[in-house]
């Protein structure tokens, strides 16, 4: 803090680069998730070449349909690259991959038998650099030394990495220099549009985390019937558009009502 | 090669020979002990004037493998009672012929030529002629490939790896150099370790993503396939034999460039051949839509970066990223319509919002696994989307996949 006490006033950056951390390491190059929102929160996106750790609830949150963007062909390449997707048996859908528009041919899907196989093939396909992108899953209990492997490999073969991990591991140390915790959205968003909470936990460089909303539109979703209550139907500003169905009950529309709340006529 | 048969088979012009072995009986015997001693058994075998019939008297499905006699009138009668399965019918045109009743070759000989044409195609036509002497077709002829197989020994015997895999570079250099010389890439080969004090030797598959000939490659899928191997005592000899081959086309360089994209391309599929040497070949690849409706059997696990030459379309009806490996009962309530409406049980129970459905899929009544279902996407009261159905025969719920 010498340099404060000279005679020259230090300038506002130059005291926000004192105390931010991370200075002096090469940055890593960004890929856009395909959310504006979730890429400016990120300063560009998730980072290539490291682990970028999503922490998931027990139930489905829909962030990994959020993400599916990065498993496109990597438009900086010069050369084309797989996507690869390694666990025992959590393997996405190819036909729901097919609908997102990913290349089926550039995916690489690698089923090993046990966590030991999964682990080995990880970094034998992370070093390689053959792989733009590598999806997977694992345990809370992962010891913090084979993250590190995965990190160290994920740099040597620039590949982004995104590690799924469930919630409990939020209370583990990672080497992950991203991590990111993915929630159901509350209030329940409405039904024709997708939405989850995210809260950004880590990042070199950012503020402090705050959950935000990120949501993304479906193609036309209507309801076409809801018997859920009033509070979880979000129907204020959104126009909806009820299809015409012989065997169904139209949901009740709201009646118009005067300033006071009565119920006008017409 | 017998061009009628699904499995591998060899036809052989005897009569000439025969004379060298004192008749076509002691010949036959002999080939056949020759091949069990070789491979521990016996093939299927038959003899006949003319190819189309040793065929079909072969065939696993025909009750006869004894030698019929050279006139053709018992000839005729063998094969009338052969079953019609040796005809290797598409299961569409077997379950027809079933249907009017017929059973054997004789059968089918019976009815007029021009009817069984136009009813089952004139492929089944043809093959009768063929069976039965009206029409002999000529052979191309079979050039065999020299086979490669070739061992190595050394003393005293070790159970490290270092002898195996120096001798193993040793006999792949030579078969480098034979494959090269004829333009082709290995498809399989067996490695076999063999130990004094056993007597069967270990066997060890080698099996590139793609043909190769290059004894760096092959190497280094052996080094791989030996690692995690506990051998069952110390090795003296390695040998190996090539299973499978075939043509390689030649790959075109650039004059003055580097080709990129080709040496990728061979670091690509060194990759892959090390995962699949761990893991199993089965279990890596690049998944391929196929023109099913049944959403468990839309898709298919493909070579590794190969297109399909003819792409299917993915559905129009939005499907699941997670879809279950089988659906999971679901105790739902539905509305008179039979639409779903309330989660009666679990940790979701409570009202429903359908997003999308019914989408009525039913398919699969050829193969016995048929199914009928009405497809819903639906949204939880905590936000989850599932995909679920009704099955329309029994009218259960289930959840068949979740939109994570």
């Amino acid at each position: 803090m010498k340099h404060l006490l000279s005679s020259q006033a230090p300038s506002l950056s130059h005291l926000r680069s004192l105390l931010r951390r991370g200075e002096g390491e090469a940055p890593c190059s960004r890929r856009s998730t395909g959310h504006a929102d979730l890429d400016r929160r990120l300063r560009g996106g998730f980072l290539v070449g490291a682990l970028n750790e999503v922490l998931l609830p027990d139930h489905p949150t829909g962030i990994m349909e959020a993400l599916l963007p990065l498993l496109r062909p990597d438009p900086d390449d010069t050369e084309p690259r797989f996507s690869a997707w390694v666990h025992p048996h959590w393997l996405p859908y190819p036909v729901a991959l097919a609908q997102a528009h990913l290349p089926l041919d550039r995916l690489l899907l690698v089923r090993p038998r046990h966590e030991d196989d999964q682990l080995w093939a990880m970094e034998k396909i992370l070093r390689s650099g053959l792989c733009a992108t590598l999806v997977s899953r694992l345990p809370a209990a992962t010891p913090d030394r084979v993250l590190r492997r995965l990190q160290l490999a994920a740099k040597e073969g620039r590949t982004l990495v995104l590690l799924c991990r469930p919630q409990a591991a939020a209370r583990c140390p990672s080497p992950a220099p991203l991590r990111l915790v993915a929630a159901a959205s509350r209030p329940t968003p409405p039904p024709h549009v997708r939405s989850v909470e995210v809260t950004v936990a880590k990042s070199r460089g950012l503020p402090p985390p705050r959950p935000f909303s990120l949501i993304w539109p479906l193609r036309d979703t209507v309801i076409l019937n809801s018997y859920a209550t009033p509070e979880t139907v979000h129907n204020d500003s959104i126009n909806l558009r009820m299809l015409a169905q012989p065997s169904m009950d139209r949901a009740p529309s709201r009646p118009e009502r005067d300033r006071r709340g009565a119920p006008t006529s017409g | 090669m017998d061009p009628w048969a699904d499995d591998p088979a060899l036809l052989l012009e005897v009569r000439r020979t025969a004379v060298h072995f004192q008749g076509l009986t002691a010949m036959h015997k002999e080939i056949l002990e020759v091949c069990r001693e070789e491979d521990g058994n016996a093939p299927l075998s038959a003899l006949a004037p003319y190819p189309a019939a040793a065929s079909v008297l072969s065939h696993p499905r025909s009750a006869t493998t004894r030698r019929s006699p050279s006139t053709e009138a018992p000839l005729a009668k063998r094969l009338r009672e052969l079953p019609l399965e040796v005809l290797d019918p598409t299961p569409a045109v077997a379950k027809d012929l079933h249907l009017l009743g017929l059973r054997t070759l004789g059968d089918l000989e019976a009815l007029p030529s021009l009817d069984l044409a136009r009813r089952s195609g004139e492929e089944l036509t043809e093959a009768l002629d063929r069976i039965f002497g009206r029409h002999r077709p000529p052979l191309p002829r079979l050039h065999p490939r020299a086979p490669f197989r070739e061992s190595l020994s050394w003393w005293p015997p070790r159970t490290d790896l270092a002898p195996l895999l120096f001798a193993a570079k040793q006999l792949f250099d030579r078969a480098e150099k034979a494959l090269q010389r004829r333009g082709e890439g290995l498809v399989e080969a067996e490695v076999l370790l063999f130990m004094p004090e056993t007597k069967t030797p270990q066997s060890l598959l080698v099996r590139p993503t793609r043909p190769t000939a290059s004894a760096d490659h092959l190497l280094r899928i052996l080094q791989h396939r030996l690692e995690p191997l506990e051998l069952s005592g110390p090795v003296d000899r390695l040998e190996v034999r090539f299973r499978r081959r075939e043509h390689l086309r030649p790959s075109q360089g650039l004059l003055f460039e580097e080709d990129i994209e080709r040496a990728w391309s061979e670091e690509t599929m060194l990759l892959l051949d090390h995962l699949s040497a761990r893991l199993g070949a089965g279990n890596l690849g690049s998944p391929r839509l196929v023109a099913d409706h049944r959403p468990e059997d839309a898709w298919v696990l493909g070579v590794p970066g190969a297109t399909s030459p003819d792409p299917v379309s993915p559905p129009t009806g939005r499907r699941p990223l997670s879809l279950h490996p089988k659906p999971l009962p679901l105790d739902l309530e539905s509305d008179d319509a039979g639409h779903p409406r309330r989660i009666l049980r679990g940790e979701e129970r409570g009202a429903i919002s359908v997003l999308d459905g019914p989408e009525v899929i039913e398919s699969g009544w050829w193969d016995g696994r048929d199914i009928r279902r009405g497809y819903f996407e639906i949204a939880t009261s905590s936000g989850a989307r599932w995909w679920v159905f009704r099955d329309l025969r029994s009218g259960f719920w289930f959840r068949h996949g979740v939109f994570d």
